[in-house]
């Protein structure tokens, strides 16, 4: 499907960061209701960022989880550059950086404490480039951990996994406590951490601009089922948001449409680019050119995409929302 | 070479950047034999995705406009203007031959077609056609 | 092995709280060497009949696996919080953490023990009413890292089980059973005085016996922890 880029060599040759196929897990959560992560299957090659997206509860820190054996997998098999995080934890995870949505440190720990307890966690330690991040990010030494905001304790994590020479990042909503400014040097940073094509990053957000431009592949969880994986150009161009009026939208059309909203004014659906032709035709005072006037027709981004596929297949039951 | 990235309009951004390039060759700023800049280092310097370079570097070279060497990254072809002239000519006749069609249905005489050409060449210089998206 | 020796570094620091495993250290060492010095003030002022010290060393000895107990207790402390997140990312497996907790904790109860054999040695003569000083004092230390490695091997699985104010509740509650025990055991028509009398001087009547069967016992009671914590940890969710 992508056309192949020319810097990978063949098809066979290439190296994954992360490869996952057919993972499994269902648990009962702590009010009673059921969540199950079902037959996900993504891959990574090594050397680019790839976004993890989807609405809230969808299974994205579910699936991070697994990756870390933070949680059991009921089925399926994960690889991480190349090993079994089952059965080589330590050497995986000594390639390993990881961003959290909140920090893992103790909160009444001092800036300070940080260096002594990692660095003799990683054979790769590199004392010079911490403190250089430390400065760069304006982290200061003597301050409390907890006293730290948001974003300040996500840049501390950033430059603990960036630090140990780890190959592959996994970021759990690392932009959620980030201003503009602070979300476009992660950006910058990624760019430059990946630049050299042996490292790689997976990245979870809701905050979709920002993967609109640097992610290389995206894959959309959704109600714990992968509703995509691939290269995020092909995403993009996947489908086209169609806007109209309350009574422009015939039932002929319904078929050829992945996510519907309607409101007093109007009506907003998701048609796949295949469909489009298909779709604009089947209008109900069937006129196959000026319809085209009756509709907006938008490329649609990662929000449209999410806003309109995360109800169901058909949007149908919008009303039994998938809650965080 | 200047590149302008708008996320903005509706326009791709592999597309921005392979327009961009393509004109950039056409008008002799990009010379035959020139380097373009690796993919990891644009992807950086204009902050997006190495993927969406690729493509779009990978796009010029099947219209045989840049070559890639592997190892050495990706250089203007040596035809590569004549190829993109010829390849914009192929485009502006058919371009040309839909509006002569358009203008016969609507009854427009061959004059009146030849004057609006005129107008539209009078008004503004030469034009480099390369918006719009196919058919 | 070499991850075990990390988490055992990462528990001092975290048992420490500051990252600075000296400072740890030195507050949980700082009670026998009070103690020290309380002696020596007694010494100086006269005030250090046998009672006296008997008192002093009950005090000191209680206070000092008080503050032992509690300062491990804060090695669960991530436990409650998202710092427990800690632990699933770092190159450690879960096994490894495991045994890398209980070798830090042997290893604290280990030198708190030394403190105080230090303290046993200065600061009381006779309270075990033996002859040979240099034996009172190892059986007094050893029997002070009996009864904490016993501590520890009832209290860490709940740890590995519990959130850590519940585990704390249920050890508690344990712990409030000895004393009940004790009230019924008394109740009882037997002759409790001549019973521990008896198992005391057998126990003290040499050096080796008692030490061995301490040992013994500590490794058999650990064993079976670490066995429990194992299994707990290994399904915990973090």
């Amino acid at each position: 499907m992508c056309a192949s880029p020319p810097m990978m060599t063949s098809v066979e040759g290439i190296d994954y960061a992360l490869r996952v196929s057919d993972l499994g897990k269902s648990y009962v959560k702590a009010d009673g209701t059921g969540f199950r992560l079902h037959q996900v299957t993504m891959d990574l090659p090594m050397g680019y960022i790839m976004g993890l997206i989807g609405p809230n509860g969808a299974g994205k820190s579910t699936l991070i989880r697994l990756l870390l054996n933070m949680t059991r997998r009921d089925s399926g098999e994960i690889s991480i550059l190349g090993r079994d995080p089952l059965n080589q934890e330590e050497d995986v995870k000594a390639d390993l950086g990881v961003v959290f949505d909140s920090i893992y440190f103790p909160e009444a720990w001092k800036v300070k404490a940080v260096e002594p307890v990692m660095a003799p966690m990683y054979p790769s330690w590199d004392s010079d480039r911490y403190h250089d991040y430390l400065r760069r990010f304006g982290l200061q030494e003597n301050r409390k951990i907890g006293k730290l905001s948001r974003g300040m304790q996500m840049k501390l994590m950033l430059a603990v996994a960036l630090s140990h020479d780890a190959r592959l990042l996994i970021l759990d909503e690392p932009t959620s406590g980030l201003d503009v400014l602070a979300r476009d040097e992660l950006m910058d940073i990624l760019l430059d951490y990946i630049g050299d094509g042996r490292h790689s990053v997976l990245f979870s957000t809701h905050i979709t601009t920002d993967l609109e431009r640097v992610a290389d592949f995206v894959t959309y969880i959704n109600r714990g089922s992968v509703f995509y994986t691939g290269p995020k150009d092909e995403l993009m161009e996947a489908f086209q948001v169609v806007r109209g009026g309350p009574d422009d939208l015939a039932g002929a059309q319904i078929p050829y449409l992945m996510g519907l909203q309607r409101s007093a004014t109007g009506f907003e659906a998701l048609v796949p680019a295949e469909h489009l032709k298909d779709f604009l035709a089947s209008a109900s005072p069937a006129a196959v050119e000026p319809s085209e006037d009756r509709y907006l027709v938008e490329r649609a981004d990662f929000d449209n995409i999410i806003r309109l596929t995360a109800g169901s297949p058909a949007a149908t039951d919008r009303n039994k929302e998938v809650e965080s | 070479m200047k590149l302008i990235i708008s996320s903005l309009s509706g326009q791709p951004i592999y597309r921005q950047i392979e327009d961009q390039i393509r004109s950039a060759i056409l008008t002799g700023d990009l010379k035959a034999g020139e380097g373009l800049p690796s993919l990891r280092h644009l992807s950086q310097e204009l902050r997006v995705s190495v993927l969406t370079v690729t493509r779009a570097y990978t796009e010029l070279a099947q219209e045989g406009l840049v070559e890639n060497i592997q190892g050495k990254g990706t250089f203007v072809a040596d035809s590569g203007d004549q190829v993109m002239r010829q390849h914009l000519e192929d485009r502006v006749q058919s371009l040309l031959g839909e509006a002569v069609d358009t203008a016969r249905r609507a009854g427009m005489d061959p004059d009146r077609i030849r004057g609006l050409l005129d107008i539209l060449l009078g008004g503004k210089g030469s034009a480099p056609a390369s918006e719009e998206g196919k058919e | 092995m070499k991850a075990i020796a990390k988490q055992i570094r990462l528990d001092m620091q975290r048992f420490s709280g500051a990252g600075r495993t000296w400072v740890g250290v030195l507050i949980f060492m700082s009670v026998p060497l009070i103690g020290i010095l309380l002696n020596l003030v007694m010494a100086l002022t006269g005030n250090d009949g046998e009672d006296a010290r008997t008192a002093l060393t009950g005090a000191v000895t209680s206070m000092g696996i008080g503050l032992l107990v509690g300062l491990v207790f804060g090695m669960f402390v991530d436990f409650s919080n998202t710092a427990i997140r800690l632990n699933g990312l770092l190159p450690i497996t879960r096994d490894h953490q495991v045994f890398g907790r209980y070798a830090a904790v042997i290893l604290l109860v280990l030198v708190q023990s030394c403190g105080y054999a230090i303290f046993f040695f200065y600061a009381t003569d006779s309270f075990l009413h033996g002859q040979d000083h240099w034996r009172d004092t190892v059986l007094f230390a050893s029997g002070l890292f009996l009864l904490e490695s016993l501590l520890f091997a009832v209290a860490t699985p709940l740890f590995y089980w519990l959130e850590p104010v519940k585990a704390m509740i249920v050890f508690l509650a344990l712990l409030g059973l000895v004393p009940i025990m004790a009230l019924i055991g008394s109740l009882l028509p037997l002759d409790w005085g001549t019973f521990w009398n008896s198992i005391m001087r057998s126990l003290t009547s040499d050096l080796w016996r008692p030490m061995v069967l301490g040992l013994a016992l500590i490794l058999a009671v650990d064993m079976v922890s670490i066995v429990i914590s194992r299994k707990v940890y290994a399904r915990k969710e973090i």
